[in-house]
């Protein structure tokens, strides 16, 4: 399922798919894969994007 | 069943990764098996014995990785027929290692025989074997510690 | 070909290789990330199932209709680009084969001239006559098939970056 609220998360701070990656420590296709709903981030991963746009995880992960 | 409605998210990663040892293994026994028919300057078995003693080595771990990280069976398998299995296939083993044996070797005019490819079956049998012993093993530790 | 040279080769290849695992085990940072991770095992898994299946389908064609097309060395060295080629074109095709630091342009380039390379060493080869030898393909036939496993890689690269260009746009 596509991830539309890291996507307007990312979109409000004005950050684009590669300098999110940047700041996570990931590859752009990673945050592509992971809004896209391809791919499925470990706890790890969400924190850290979570930390970085500044949200919870029941913000941006959870249904 | 597809693979991907028999194993959970971790299972799946578990065997891609134990899939990544098995191919670097295969690439060892390739160059090996290569390299002993470069050397000889002959066969050492038929060509379908020579791929299959081969594939063996990497079949065999993939199969004990899978196990000993609970990434073989699926959700709803228990793998009690798989146990039976290794355990007929192990025994099979034993027997025809006597057989080869009382008959002179694993090699008939300098070809290693069919057997020996039942010895390695056999052999990967029993490393499943001995991947489930290990596993129930850790499984009732962490059990026990829960 | 000798069986010193054969074994020379294989040394060589098995050296590279070594060097290459203890290379990136020096290294302390991550070189991919956990997305690549996955995705390059999973692509070393079908390389596996490729190269199980191709050395049955040699050993099939050697063993049952006696055909057989090239020596020891050569007949290990296709299978193994084949197997290669498989496991690489997954990667880039997922976005695993090239690290977070590296640049995928510098080796493109690195991989054009290989291209080039092995192409002309085949392409004089063809023209020497010295492709096939007592029925046999001869060792530097391996050229052609190196020169097909760039341009197959190049190709996925180029096709990869549309389709990046693609999602970045509708980012």
């Amino acid at each position: 399922m596509k991830n539309l609220r890291l996507k307007a998360a990312r979109a409000a701070l004005d950050l684009s798919q590669q300098e999110l990656a940047e700041r996570v420590g990931v590859s752009r296709q990673t945050i592509n894969a992971i809004e896209k709903g391809d791919y499925n981030p470990t706890i790890n991963l969400c924190l850290k994007i979570c930390r970085e746009l500044g949200k919870t995880l029941d913000e941006l992960f959870w249904e | 069943m597809k693979e991907a409605d028999r194993f959970d998210e971790r299972q799946a990663i578990a065997r891609a990764k134990a899939g990544n040892m098995a191919f670097l293994i295969l690439l060892m026994t390739l160059f090996a098996s290569c390299g002993l028919r470069v050397r000889l300057g002959r066969e050492r078995a038929t060509p379908g014995v020579g791929a299959l003693i081969a594939i063996c080595p990497a079949a065999g771990a993939y199969i004990a990785r899978c196990i000993y990280t609970g990434a073989f069976f699926g959700l709803r398998e228990s793998g009690r027929t798989f146990l039976w299995l290794c355990v007929a296939w192990v025994v099979f083993g034993a027997a025809v290692v006597a057989r080869a044996f009382s008959r002179g070797g694993l090699a008939v005019d300098g070809m290693l025989t069919d057997d020996c490819l039942s010895i390695l079956v056999a052999l990967i049998y029993l490393a499943a074997l001995v991947a489930m012993a290990l596993k129930r093993r850790r499984d009732a530790r962490e059990e026990a510690e829960e | 070909m000798n069986a010193w040279f054969a074994g020379g080769a294989l040394a060589g290849i098995l050296a590279v290789a070594i060097y290459g695992v203890l290379k990136m085990r020096k290294e302390s940072a991550p070189r991919y990330d956990e997305r690549q991770a996955q995705a390059r095992a999973n692509a070393a898994k079908l390389a596996l199932e490729v190269l199980s299946a191709l050395m049955l389908v040699n050993a099939f064609a050697r063993e049952v209709w006696q055909f057989a097309w090239a020596g020891p060395f050569l007949e290990t060295v296709v299978l193994l680009l084949i197997a290669g080629t498989v496991y690489v074109l997954r990667c880039v095709w997922t976005d695993a084969y090239f690290t977070l630091r590296e640049k995928p342009k510098t080796w493109a380039r690195i991989f054009v001239a290989m291209l080039i390379v092995n192409a002309a060493l085949g392409i004089m080869v063809i023209l020497d006559g010295d492709l096939v030898e007592d029925g046999l393909l001869t060792f530097p036939a391996a050229n052609l098939l190196i020169a097909a496993m760039f341009a197959a890689l190049l190709i996925t690269i180029a096709l990869k970056r549309r389709r990046d260009a693609r999602e970045e746009a509708e980012a």
